[in-house]
């Protein structure tokens, strides 16, 4: 991995949506924008350890709306991730129970970037709980599904990473695989909340 | 939900279906509330998958960035320790020093020992020609001729002993390394004087007496007797005692 890549704001988009790239792209938002937001969130009342937690938070929901085309370029990257890291933070503060006064903090400091991004965090929340589900399947499970879906090989390339006789027993893995984690989605209490609300 | 629908889903999600296959999927999603349901969940897993590839990969990348970030903070400590290899090295020359002074500590307690102390300030009395009376002529010769068991047999014979007397009867029997006579004889002088209101000898006793006392390994009375001197300037000792160094004075002190 280098070190001292630089990207502007658009290269950087463009990088987070190329897996190939991804590595260096997240790289570079931990040199540019990690220590500036840890003693961000330090100042709102974050220990460096939860600081630390929320800035991989913020650089993972920053990929996944960038990938889903969901970022316009209307604010600056480093003003729409400062935005993120104080919603997820607010949220952790929230859980947390932390007292009335930071809340109040949060919320007379809170700008339209971060009114915007709210809904982002809003639906991540459910992600971020949910995504233990994939952590229990097992290993060659989460391998296979995450060849397939997110590194976007085929079922001959697959065949040719892991130990497997041919397509149709990797597409057969696979099959298997997401239909386990699919079950076990519906039954987390989350979606179940989630169904219930759309039924209401 | 069927197993075949449920794999139509996949192979829909997976965009496998063509044509045909393709539109009755969607229309199955479309008119079936529990396949477009379980097509939601199916989504959804696939998101959660992505989601957690992206959290590996940050995760790494953090793992490298913060130990990166470590070796850079401790290189800018060391090459910014200037001041810090100073404080390292002067430290470590304390520590020699230290080990060094613990060092010859240990060697001089080792080498300082009452006849070490003896030998090096040990020197003989010369006697003065204007000293003593005329009595004194064949005391006061066998005494310059160093004839010490003379200088013995002439003190011993004597019936009325003076200071002088008593005194280079000590300094006889320490040359003849008889250091416990020749503490009696300056004890004598000692005695003399403190009878007489003019003292005689007294300093050169005193001196004596306290390297008598190291001789015959009494290193006790012998530094109280060295301290004596060393406090009164007006001695006639008091420089030659004082350039018995104070250390060689503590370990008699603490060997004794």
């Amino acid at each position: 991995m280098k070190a001292g890549e630089f990207y502007s704001d658009e290269e950087l988009v463009a990088a987070l949506r190329q897996n190939d790239n991804l590595n260096k792209a997240i790289l570079f938002i931990y040199q540019n924008y990690s220590e500036k937001l840890s003693s961000f969130l330090i100042n709102y009342g974050a220990s460096e350890q939860e600081a630390q937690d929320v800035f991989q938070e913020t650089v993972v929901a920053f990929t996944d709306i960038v990938k889903k085309d969901s970022y316009r370029l209307e604010a600056k990257i480093g003003t729409f991730l400062t935005a993120v890291a104080k919603n997820i933070w607010f949220n952790e503060v929230k859980k947390k129970e932390r007292s009335a006064f930071r809340e109040k903090q949060f919320e007379k400091g809170r700008d339209q970037v971060e009114a915007d991004v709210s809904h982002f965090i809003n639906e991540r929340e459910m992600k971020q709980q949910m995504r233990n589900l994939v952590y229990k399947l097992d290993e060659p499970c989460r391998k296979i599904l995450m060849l397939f879906y997110y590194e976007n090989l085929s079922m001959k390339e697959i065949v040719q990473h892991l130990p497997y006789e041919n397509e149709q027993v990797v597409r057969n893995k696979k099959s298997k695989c997401l239909q386990n984690l699919t079950g076990m989605v519906k039954s987390h209490p989350l979606m179940a909340n989630l169904a219930n609300k759309k039924n209401q | 939900m069927s197993l075949s629908n449920e794999q139509i889903l996949i192979d829909y999600l997976d965009n496998r279906l063509e044509g045909a296959d393709r539109l009755e999927a969607e229309q199955l999603i479309r008119e079936n509330a529990a396949a477009a349901q379980e097509m939601e969940a199916l989504q959804f897993s696939v998101e959660l998958i992505r989601e957690a590839a992206v959290l590996d990969q940050v995760q790494e990348v953090r793992k490298t960035f913060h130990a990166t970030a470590k070796v850079v903070t401790l290189q800018k400590k060391e090459n910014g320790a200037v001041v810090r290899s100073f404080s390292k090295n002067a430290l470590r020359i304390a520590a020699m020093v230290l080990v060094l002074l613990g060092a010859a500590s240990v060697y001089k307690y080792s080498v300082t020992s009452t006849s070490s102390v003896y030998e090096q300030n040990f020197a003989s009395f010369e006697l003065a020609t204007s000293r003593g009376s005329n009595n004194d002529g064949e005391l006061e010769k066998a005494y310059r001729n160093k004839n010490w068991t003379a200088v013995e047999s002439i003190v011993a014979g004597q019936k009325d002993r003076t200071q002088k007397s008593w005194f280079l009867a000590g300094m006889a029997e320490m040359e003849l390394k008889n250091y416990e006579k020749a503490i009696v004889s300056f004890d004598k002088v000692l005695q003399l004087n403190q009878k007489n209101t003019e003292p005689y000898f007294q300093d050169e006793a005193e001196y004596y007496l306290a390297l008598s006392h190291l001789g015959a390994k009494q290193p006790e009375q012998a530094v109280a007797i060295l301290k004596k001197i060393r406090s009164d300037k007006d001695h006639l000792f008091y420089k030659k005692a004082s350039a018995i160094p104070a250390i060689d004075l503590k370990v008699l002190d603490i060997k004794h």
